[in-house]
Parts: structure tokens; C-alpha cells; sequence
């Protein structure tokens, strides 16, 4: 899944310590979720939208693979 | 830092002293066991205490906040705690499989009389197999039913 956390933090002018900390995770969390290497939760997914005040579908890209299509 | 840690510090601190009192003073068989009771009392008991003296000092008090702040944030993190999960897992199924090993290696050992008297062993080795594999049906329906 692709998203745009890391493009909304630099608009904001925040590190990834700050942005980590406003939403209570690590570091390396918020570094992994914008190279694309971790998910994040629903819970977790809803918070950094709440953060930056956009709709979940604006931040979290769902690329539909062909495993989950209905035959 | 609560004033709970300060008590436990005391008490593990006590118990070392005891243990190391018993082990000094009396003629017994467990004379090892008892040393490293009291070793693990002094060692844990020290430990505690200089943390909560260190923490306590006024010029620490806004950094230790910070690192509590950064504990909690450690613990909780998503990521870490699926991680923490999955190498649980992985430590679980190694541990299965060094256990059956150590099984199948006592019982070679003692066929070929390299090592003697390895049945006991052989037995504990085998119904700790037996229990860690129920106890991880066990857990897993048990959770399976909650959520």
C-alpha cells in the first residue's frame, strides 16, 4: 500500500521524531510506514488522518492486487 | 519515581542479606543455590535503588517524565509489539525443535553407551515437549474464542 505520510510531514515542517511522538509511536515506525515497509494498523491509520485533518483514502492508497478481486 | 520502587529496593536488598546470612552460616547443600539467591537480591536490590536515587534527583525529574513518555511509546508501538508477537513464535517453534533434537541426540548418545542413566531426562525432555505444544493449542483457542 502507498501513502503520502511522509509528504504531509514535510508540508508541516516536522521530523520524524515529532511526528512520531503526536502520535505515539517510534521512530522507526514512522519511517517504516512511509518507505512503504509497514501497514499500519486501522487505529493507527485513523490517527495520523485525524492528525493531519484528511480522509483515511487521501493518505493510505489501497492498490486492489489480484488475490483479493472477486472471480 | 513512586516510592513503591525505594521499599522494593529495600526488600530485595533484605532478602540478599538473608540469603547471603544462610549460606555464610549454616552447613548446607544448597550452599550454591542460596550465594546466587543472595547475589540476585544484592544485584537487583542495588540496581533498583540506584535508578530510583538517580531518577529522584530534582535536575532529573523533567528528562525522567521524557523517558517515561518514551517508555510507554516503546511498549506500545504497533509495530514493535507484532514483531515482539513473531519472534515469540519463531523462539516458540525453535524451542520445540531444539528440545525434540535434544531427544533424538540423548537417545543416540545412550544407545551407542556414550552417556549413561539419560531416561529421566529423556522423560522430562518429552513431557515438556508435550506441554508446550498444548499449552500453545491451549492459548491459541482460548484467544481464538475471546476475540
Amino acid at each position: 500500500m502507498e501513502n503520502r505520510v511522509e509528504q504531509l510531514r514535510k508540508e508541516r515542517m516536522l521530523n520524524q521524531e515529532d511526528f512520531a511522538k503526536a502520535i505515539r509511536v517510534s521512530r522507526q515506525t514512522v519511517s517504516s510506514i512511509e518507505n512503504g515497509k509497514y501497514n499500519p494498523s486501522l487505529e493507527l491509520a485513523f490517527m495520523i488522518s485525524e492528525f493531519f485533518g484528511k480522509p483515511i483514502e487521501a493518505i493510505f492508497i489501497y492498490e486492489r492486487s489480484k488475490k483479493n478481486e472477486k472471480t | 519515581m513512586k516510592k513503591r520502587k525505594l521499599w522494593m529496593g529495600f526488600a530485595y536488598l533484605f532478602l540478599g542479606l538473608l540469603f547471603a546470612i544462610i549460606a555464610g552460616f549454616t552447613d548446607t547443600k544448597l550452599e550454591s543455590l542460596l550465594w546466587g539467591f543472595a547475589g540476585g537480591g544484592f544485584g537487583g536490590g542495588g540496581s533498583i535503588l540506584w535508578k530510583y536515587f538517580y531518577w529522584s534527583q530534582p535536575n532529573n525529574k523533567a528528562r525522567f517524565q521524557e523517558h517515561l513518555e518514551h517508555e510507554a511509546i516503546e511498549l506500545h508501538d504497533e509495530r514493535k509489539e507484532k514483531f515482539r508477537n513473531q519472534s515469540g513464535r519463531y523462539a516458540y517453534l525453535l524451542g520445540l525443535i531444539t528440545v525434540c533434537l535434544s531427544i533424538t541426540i540423548f537417545s543416540v548418545l545412550e544407545s551407542f553407551g556414550i552417556i549413561q542413566h539419560t531416561k529421566i531426562l529423556i522423560l522430562y525432555l518429552g513431557g515438556y515437549v508435550v506441554f508446550q505444544y498444548v499449552a500453545g493449542l491451549l492459548i491459541f483457542q482460548y484467544l481464538n474464542k475471546k476475540y
